[in-house]
This record gives structure tokens, sequence and C-alpha cells, in this order.
């Protein structure tokens, strides 16, 4: 039988944002898979560069739609390692609060995923029903659905006020027990077992190897969670990492549930502290912030699917250099090594099992089609566009660009 | 204009009522008119039922007959590679085979065209065996015409797909078979559960519902065999596949639960779409390697129990 | 199989979701919606279109109007946290069904 190139992606039903899958087939079997990226440049660390240090803000969040709530705790806990402030415990318990809440309705999309990609709708709709509960609590606790703009330089906009609680209560206990059931579903229902069981195995050799991040590396065994230095408030949760032995789908899954649950104890036990707690929710600092020139640092958060890495530079009153490392960036290339020897169907469900988030991930690549070369476009090329003035860097098409 | 209006007064003469009834037969009941509106309907059923047991409201019930009539309406697109003839001929061919199967079955005690004298096949379950196959493989052969390779992994699942549940499918028939005398007559036979578990498995495997929606899984190869078609090929697709809701359904009504009268035909066609409905909504999508196993190893000797009995007597009427 | 009893009890339950232009959504207390403004108490500071991170608002002191652009807001709600009159002139509404073929309707200029 001949081998051919089945294109996964860039659009393909399975898959929600762009990214490009070549996979070389032989019948249903994939011999191999090679990863394009590049479709979805938005210019988002370039645009860092040319707005204050607060409006800055606004625009971490727009890296991600799913996790924005993490970028922009990233982005403010760099620039207060900078100036050197620390925020108050109330600003603390209410920054995790609603990171755990985030990462729950992340949790529940990406196991929504799996459950759709193996072809059980039932399953996608029940969860997307329960995650929407979560949403709710996001909404009235934020004033939006998703980004929830949540986040200002030294601390947060809102205060939770004891109104909230009784239904906060409410939701919880429905999703802790909805949770359980789903986590019972994904340990034994026959068809999901058979479908992710031993499906895109990574062992913990390889996971140790490759280095992804997240669930996606602690349900291969390896206990790594930035949760555990006890930043923002998560010392005073007493947060234990989960991690699980199975390194496949399966066990991905059953990472992230019970990621949920872990959620779901860490906001009830923040949710009693913050009874507790007097105080400001944010340091008075000045609108325009200034961190003094030349200073550099480095921010880290536990996101959704794993580390969040941002590096800053200061300027002045503007950064002059912003970097991210998404969670997925360090994590799909996992991909071309746990898809080999599998077949077409299963690419859908490791995929999605690896929860990827296109979006945040991808960085801008040039081709040229007459020789059809590809070159990654780098930073001093960026500048010399914007000095030659007609070409500055931006996407395609009318979404939100980076 | 009068004069026309005398022929065809002529031509209606002509008509014998055993031609009349044949016309009846062919275009209107079991036939083209039944298909469309009943086959639509189950569709439709099949939608807003599993939409609730999801807890959604669901499309409505009349949805597929909108879905058909917008894809009538709409650009009948041949792409670069495909073969356009071919790709128009495999619809029709697929439908005309269903709806010749329908003709073969005495549906609801009412006489088919071919299934009272003096048009009467001895041997009628197997021409319905080689038309529902026909049907199945020419939806392969359209996903080859197309010309895309999802397409083309689409219709190898298909007929790997076909290879797979034939076997217990057709044991499941010939168990029946040869208590009829290979006629389709109204016979109740639960008391061979595992031949009609096997014919279950196979009308889910040909229905492609879930757990064996492998040649259609959109999620691995976008549509299967239907990827690159859009309109009015499409449509006939659509009515292909609501033909093959109605036929199998009917079949099984019949030949396995033996409904005889207007009454007991809707009221087992229904029970078995609740079951065809259930098996939607609880179950996630098998790999095809993972079905042909389970088809031959596990429904197949349970289907060749019943046919054992059968032939060796242990069974009576 | 582990779904049946669910989807059995839930065949006869009322569905989740619901028919959204009929059956409208409610609401949380500070649901951030479309902003709008009150022309009774603006003083024209301009720190809402100072502080605006998208810079969709544009306030001019001159000719005394007060202009958004519905398609550049992201609903962060910081121009209600910087407005200085009391009551406040910028705030969220409930408003949030705000999409539309026409861009040019989403540029609003409101006078005084």
């Amino acid at each position: 039988m001949h081998d051919f190139v089945l294109p996964f992606g860039p659009q393909h039903p399975a898959l929600v944002e762009p990214a490009h899958i070549k996979l070389r087939v032989e019948g249903e079997t994939i011999k191999g898979a090679e990863l394009v990226l590049g479709y979805n440049h938005k210019g988002i660390e370039k645009s860092f560069e040319n707005r204050p240090w607060a409006k800055g803000v606004f625009l971490s969040e727009r890296v991600c739609g799913i996790c924005g709530h993490y970028h922009t705790s990233c982005y403010c806990q760099g620039i207060e390692q900078m100036l050197g402030v620390e925020i108050p415990d109330r600003a603390k318990h209410i920054r995790t609060l609603v990171s755990e809440l985030e990462r729950m309705h992340s949790h529940m999309l990406a196991l929504g995923l799996v459950a759709w990609e193996v072809g059980l709708d039932t399953l996608f709709h029940y969860i997307f029903r329960d995650r929407e509960l979560v949403m709710d609590m996001q909404e009235s606790l934020t004033g939006n659905r998703v980004h929830f703009a949540m986040n200002v330089i030294g601390g947060v906009r809102r205060d939770i006020g004891q109104e909230n609680y009784g239904k906060m209560a409410k939701n919880l206990d429905t999703l802790e027990e909805r949770l359980k059931h789903y986590l019972s579903v994904f340990r034994n229902d026959s068809l999901m077992k058979i479908r992710t069981r031993n499906v895109g195995h990574l062992s913990r050799m390889k996971a140790k190897e490759l280095n992804p991040v997240g669930p996606n590396l602690r349900a291969s065994g390896i206990d790594y969670d930035v949760r555990e230095t006890g930043y923002l408030a998560y010392k005073d949760l007493k947060f234990r990492a989960v991690t699980g032995e199975g390194g496949d789908a399966q066990e991905r899954c059953i990472v992230r549930a019970k990621e949920c649950l872990e959620s779901i104890r860490m906001i009830r036990l923040s949710l009693t502290t913050l009874t507790e707690i007097k105080g400001d929710i944010s340091l008075k600092l000045p609108s325009a912030v200034s961190v003094k020139e030349g200073l550099e640092t480095v921010s880290r958060v536990e996101a959704p699917r794993g580390e969040l890495f941002y590096y800053m530079q200061s300027g002045g009153v503007k950064p002059t250099r912003v970097r991210i490392r998404t969670p997925t960036y360090q994590t799909f290339h996992v991909l071309e090594e746990i898809l080999k020897g599998h077949t077409i169907s299963d690419v859908p469900v490791i995929v999605a099992s690896l929860d990827p988030c296109f979006s945040c991930t991808d960085r801008m690549t040039i081709i040229d089609t007459k020789s059809c070369k590809e070159k990654i476009i780098t930073k001093h090329e960026i500048l010399h566009m914007r000095d030659g003035g007609s070409h500055e860097a931006h996407g395609h098409g009318g979404h939100p660009h980076v | 204009m009068k004069r026309m209006a005398t022929e065809v007064t002529r031509m209606f003469e002509a008509l014998t009522p055993q031609l009349a009834q044949n016309v009846f037969n062919m275009l209107v009941f079991p036939g083209f008119l039944a298909a469309f509106i009943i086959g639509f309907l189950y569709m439709g059923i099949v939608r807003k039922v599993s939409a609730r047991m999801q807890h959604r409201i669901g499309p409505p019930l009349w949805q597929p007959f909108f879905d058909f009539f917008k894809l009538l309406s709409k650009e009948n697109i041949t792409t670069r590679d495909a073969t356009g003839a071919l790709a128009t001929l495999c619809p029709v061919v697929s439908f005309a085979s269903l709806m010749t199967v329908a003709l073969f079955i005495p549906i609801a005690g009412l006489p088919g065209m071919f299934s009272v004298e003096p048009i009467f096949f001895q041997g009628s379950l197997f021409v319905v065996l080689y038309f529902l196959i026909m049907s199945s493989v020419f939806f392969a052969v359209a996903g080859f015409a197309a010309g895309n390779p999802f397409a083309s992994l689409g219709s190898i699942r298909e007929l790997t797909q076909l290879f797979a549940y034939e076997f217990p499918f057709v044991i499941s028939l010939v168990t029946i078979g040869v208590l009829t005398g290979f006629r389709i007559v109204p016979l109740f036979t639960l008391q061979l559960p595992f031949a009609f578990f096997a014919f279950l498995m196979g009308v889910l495997g040909k229905l492609s519902l879930p757990p064996f929606h492998i040649p259609d899984a959109e999620q691995e190869i976008v549509a299967g065999p239907t990827t690159e078609y859009s309109g009015p090929r499409l449509a006939l697709f659509e009515l292909a596949k609501a033909a093959g809701f109605w036929v199998l359904i009917s079949l099984g009504a019949v030949l396995y639960l033996g409904a005889n009268s207007l009454l007991t035909f809707a009221v087992y066609s229904l029970a078995l779409l609740a079951i065809l409905i259930v098996f939607r909504v609880v179950f996630a999508r098998l790999q095809i390697a993972q079905a042909f196993r389970f088809y031959w190893f596990v429904v197949g000797p349970l289907a060749l129990i019943d046919l054992a009995r059968v032939l060796l007597g242990f069974y009576v009427m | 199989m582990n779904l049946l009893p669910e989807a059995l009890q839930r065949l006869f339950s009322r569905p989740a979701t619901r028919r959204y232009p009929k059956q409208r959504p409610s609401l949380p207390p500070g649901f951030r919606g479309k902003v709008e403004w009150k022309k009774e108490t603006c003083i024209f500071c301009m720190l809402c279109a100072i502080n605006c991170p998208t810079n969709a608002i544009v306030v001019n002191r001159e000719q005394k109007t007060w202009s958004i652009d519905v398609g550049k807001c992201i609903f962060c709600g910081k121009c209600h946290d910087v407005c200085p009159t009391n009551p406040k002139s910028v705030d969220n509404s409930d408003k949030f069904e705000l999409a539309g073929p026409d861009k040019d309707k989403f540029k609003e200029t409101h006078k005084k």
C-alpha cells in the first residue's frame, strides 16, 4: 500500500484553531508526523513595546481566550517583582480564586473535547452544560464570561462580596458531584476505555526527555507544578499537585478531572479565608506605572496547560521587550513522537488529550511562495520592517491579532 | 390541448389495476414518497430525541426536510479531481437500490409490488441482501470518485465496515430465511435473540450510527465519502440515508418482529428506532479494526449459534 | 454505557439550553456590557479616553462630544473606574447584543 500525506488542518473539524499536522500515513497507520505552525500570528509581543505598562495588562489578556487571567497574572506579577512590591493578601486570594475558576472551565473544555473527539457527543454536551456553572460564577464575580479584566498592577479590580457565596457554594457542590461522575466515566466507560487507554502513550523517560509542561507532564508521573512554589495564595491553600502514572490519553483526562476537584477544594478554602482577610484589594500605585529602565525579570505561573512564562525588560514607562512562552509551545512537539504507530482515528483523541491552545502558541512564519522555503521571522527583522515603514508586522484576517 | 387530455385519459384507461398498483408502489408507498417522508421523519426523530437525552432542545422534527430543500437549492460543485458523472450516478444508484428493497417488503400487511402474486420471488431475501450491499458499495464508490484523501479514506472505511458487518448480517438473514423459505414474510423470531442482535448490529453498521459511525467520523476524516459533495448531490445522499432508515427499520419490524398490520408495524418500527437512538446516545466511536473484530469474533459466532439451532432443528416454528 | 441512566432521565426533564432570542439570559449585577455615556454629569476631563486600552473612546473638549467605537471596545470597564464624577458619567450597561454587519455603525458620537 502506498503511503500518502494526509493534511490534518489548518482547517479541520477536529481542530478548533489553525494548526497543520502533516501525517504520513500508510492505509490508516501513521508513519510520521510533522508539525507546521504559523497560521495565527497576532504580533502581541511587539505591541507590548509601544504601550504603557498599565495598558499592557489588557493586551496580555488577549493572548488567549481560555486562559487570559493567567496571562495578566503573570504579567502583573512580573511588574510587581520589578517594582519590588507585594500585593495585599486579599488581592492574592482573589487572583488565586479566579485562576482556579478559570482552570476549571479550561479543563472541562478539554475533557468535553476529548469526549467529542471519540464520538461520544452525549458526554460532551453534559460536560459543557456543567461548565456553564463555572462560566456563571466567573460572570457574577468579574462581570465578564471570558477576559475578566480582573488584574491590575498591584492587585485586583473587583472585590468578592458575601452576596456571591450562597450561589457559589451551591454551584461548587453540583460541580464536585458531576466531576466525580465524569471521572468515573473516563475511568470505566467501556468504549471510552477502548479509545483512550494506551493511546498516545508518553512514558516517564520520554516525558523527561521531551519536557512538556502541565497536566501532560504530570500524567506521565513527573511531579512538576509551578503552584508548588507557593506563589499568590497557593501556600495558604495547601496546594498538592495531582500526578498520574499511565501517561496515556485516558490518564491525561483523569489528571485534568482530578485537578478540577483540587481546584474546587481550593476555591472553597479560599472563600472561607476571604471572610477573615480584611483590607484593600489593590495597592495605590500611580496610574502611569514607571519601572527603572533596564530592569528585567522573569515571571511564571501555572496556567491550565502548564507553566506560563513571561520575560520582561523595562524601558521606563514602557517595556522594551516582552517574551511570552506559552505552555502549548512547550508541549506540542510531543505530538510528533506520540502519534507514530497510531491510526488516523487516534489523531483527534491524542491531539485533544494534549489540550493544545494555538491562539497563544503560534509564531509567525513567512513562506516564500516561489522557492517554497519557510523562515521564522526574527525580532531584528520585525524592527527593520517597522523602520522600513510599509510592512508592519501584522496578521491576516479580522481577528484580534497578537 | 384537448387531444393531449384525451391521450392521457386513454393512457390511464390502458393501465391495468395491477400496473396502477405497481406505479403506486414505486412512487408512493412503500417507494419514493414514503421513503422521503417517513425516512426523513425518522432522522428528525433521532436528532430530536437524542438532543433531549443530551439535555438540550435540539432541532425541530422537520429539520431534515429543511436541510434537504436547502441543499437542493444550492450550487452543484464538481471539484477538479472528481469524476463528475460517477459522482452524480452514485447517490442515485444508492437510493434506487434501497427503493428496490422497499418493494420486496410486505410493509404493514399491505401488498408490496414484489411480495404478492403474480410477481413473487421465491428467494427475495437474497435479492434484498444484494441490493443492500449495492447501496453501500455505491456510497463508497462516490467517495473514490471525489478525488479527496478524506473521501478515499472514508470509502476504504465504508468498504471495510461492509465486510465486517456483512458476515453476521448475512448469517442472521439466512437463519430467518431457512424458516421462511428465503421469502420475506411477517414473522416473529425473537426466539432467536442472537439473530436479531446480529441484524441490529448490521443495521447500526449500515446506517453508520454509533458506535459504528466510522466511515463518516467528522473528527477524523471530515465527512467521509461525502466530503467533497455539496448541493443537490449531497441532498441525494441525504435522501439515500433516509431511505436506508426507512427500509432497514421496516425490514426489522416485518422480518424479525412480525409486523402484519398498520398498528403493529408503526409500534415495532418506533421501538427499533428507540433502540438505535439509545445506541447513538450512549456509545463512543470504535476504531475500524475494533469494529471488525467485534463483528467477526463476537456478533458472528453468536449469530452462528442461532443458525445452527435452526439447521439442526432445535427450533421449530 | 455509564451515561445511560442520566440520558434516560434527561429525556423527561426540561432541557438545559434556552430558546435564546425568546428566552432572555439573566445577567448578574455588575455585568459589563456596552459602555454608555451620561451627558448630564460629564466634565470632559478626558480620563476615560486617556486610560482606554484600545483607544476606543475619543473625547473632544471644544465641541463637547464623546464618541466610542464599540468595535474597538473590549468591555474592560476601565473608563468607569477612572471616571471622577459622581454619579459616574461612563458606565457599562446590560446591553450585550452588539453584533452587526455594518462596521461604521459601531462608531457612535454623542453631543452635550
